[in-house]
């Protein structure tokens, strides 16, 4: 039995109330959506866990963006949603291992889908604006992803994260604490891409 | 109170919430805004190809000026529109196309070769209209005029009430050419902004649309570059687009189906965006803090 992780977007346009007649999120929508439907199969898994973090502005009474965002594309991918971890998403990265180390998260029968993006500040037109930090930090992000190497996730700096409107740190290294140690962890696939000055990923990971 | 009402022009059928482009092409040497530019039949028909390029949902053909002037009978009407709306049948197969015409002898001659509206665009002046409509199939829009003789401006004209005098004579044509059957679904109201109206009396129309896109009929509307337009800002013909354009908000926020206008491109923007807001359409693409 095999456990893979897939990282998604949490970008609102995913969404179909957010979606204009021209659909600017099409191609990664069935990005994410393949992904998700391709490592649940090669799982076998019964379901996925999705791990979210909260809004980083709570303005209402909604479940946080992440989990429906999560939840909308493993709909499509026809799997079921069989649970939700949801992380503060300025949890301290202690706190985020701590959590990502209970039974619950690392030894789920489930498929994880990690909701979560890069940084928003990547250019002029960005949502942050640019700061030019944004790079570095999201190529560190990227690159443990690349190197399936969970410790490196768990070394991205809050703080830093924080300021560049990385909305993804925080479930990110509680995934990485879920696989930390995993023999054979590899990673199949990390596409990365923005378009609208924010870093949008689309990874998967997998332990045999 | 429900607004709007299913429409059907030729094949197609249009939901209450549609607002359609209907695009004057003028068969006609002397007309108030264009004086002629599509007089040509291939000046005509090129403007056809623009329109529909343009996006407009149809056409509607006319070889008479409103406006008092040169008397045209019905035999230099026909030479003047059945031919080219045969041209533009051969070349568009699935364009509504619309004729101006308060003629039944005129509105047969195009029928037959196509045409799937008539634009009776003097209030039922030739009660034999409606038969036409039904033996054809065809659609039937139906106007108010305060039952003046067509080609004939408002003079001193007056109403107790416009708007109940629009939707009297409106509610009675429109059930009249059911009765002689024309289908419930192929009719539509134009309440004629201008026609045997002063401004006063178009303006009133307009603020009051509502009270005629509730009665369970589409209503059309006539707005483009009209004297109404220019009275109220003051403006020739030549610089009342964004006034008529105004008007056209209006009048689409009160629920109006399908507009009649030589701008295509400016109307279907502001239609678009109305129905946008209405929350009828959604927004083109959105991606403003939402990536």
């Amino acid at each position: 039995m095999s456990q893979s992780v897939v990282v998604v977007p949490s970008a609102p346009f995913l969404l179909p109330e957010y979606t204009g007649r021209t659909d600017a999120a099409a191609d990664l929508r069935a990005r994410a959506v393949a992904a998700v439907r391709d490592a649940a199969a090669a799982d076998g898994a019964s379901g996925v866990v999705l791990v979210v973090a909260t809004d980083r502005e709570q303005r209402g009474t909604r479940p946080p963006l992440g989990q429906r965002v999560g939840a909308h594309l493993a709909a499509l991918a026809g799997v079921a949603v069989e649970g939700v971890v949801t992380v503060a998403w300025d949890a301290p990265a202690a706190e985020c291992r701590a959590l990502g180390e209970q039974p619950a998260v690392g030894s789920a029968d489930a498929t994880l889908v990690v909701v979560a993006d890069g940084s928003a500040r990547r250019g002029e037109k960005a949502p942050g604006h640019l700061d030019e930090r944004a790079f570095a930090v999201d190529e560190a992000l990227l690159g443990a992803l690349r190197a399936a190497d969970p410790e490196g996730l768990l070394a991205l700096d809050p703080v830093l994260c924080a300021d560049l409107l990385v909305h993804g740190r925080a479930p990110l290294q509680v995934a990485a604490a879920a696989l930390a140690g995993r023999p054979g962890l590899a990673a199949l696939d990390v596409h990365a891409e923005d378009p609208f000055g924010v870093l949008h990923v689309v990874a998967t990971l997998a332990a045999p | 109170m429900t607004r709007g009402a299913v429409l059907r022009l030729g094949r197609n059928e249009y939901p209450a919430t549609a607002r359609l482009v209907m695009a004057i092409v003028n068969r006609t040497p002397d007309s108030f805004y264009d004086k002629g530019i599509s007089w040509a039949e291939d000046a005509a028909l090129d403007r056809v190809r623009m329109v529909v390029d343009q996006g407009a949902d149809l056409v509607d053909i006319g070889g008479i000026k409103a406006a008092p002037g040169a008397e045209i009978d019905a035999e230099e009407e026909k030479r003047r529109v059945v031919g080219f709306v045969e041209r533009v049948r051969a070349e568009h197969p699935d364009l509504v196309i619309s004729v101006d015409t308060w003629r039944s002898e005129v509105a047969r001659a195009v029928c037959a070769v196509g045409a799937d509206l008539i634009n009776d665009a003097w209030g039922g002046a030739d009660p034999e209209l409606p038969s036409v409509a039904a033996e054809f199939g065809a659609s039937l829009v139906c106007t108010h005029t305060g039952g003046v003789t067509p080609r004939t401006r408002p003079h001193r004209i007056e109403y107790d009430d416009v708007v109940q005098d629009v939707r009297s004579s409106l509610l009675r044509q429109a059930e009249r050419a059911v009765s002689m059957g024309v289908e419930r679904e192929r009719v539509v109201i134009d309440p004629a902004h201008d026609f045997g109206k002063n401004t006063w009396h178009s303006l009133e129309v307009t603020r009051r649309l509502d009270e005629l896109t509730t009665l369970g009929w589409p209503v059309l509307v006539s707005l483009s570059n009209k004297d109404f337009v220019g009275e109220s800002l003051d403006l020739p013909v030549g610089e009342r687009l964004t006034g008529t354009l105004a008007a056209t908000a209006l009048c689409a926020w009160h629920g109006a189906q399908v507009y009649r206008v030589h701008e295509v491109v400016e109307t279907r923007q502001v239609l678009d965006l109305v129905s946008v807001v209405a929350g009828e359409l959604p927004p083109a693409r959105t991606v403003r803090g939402l990536a």
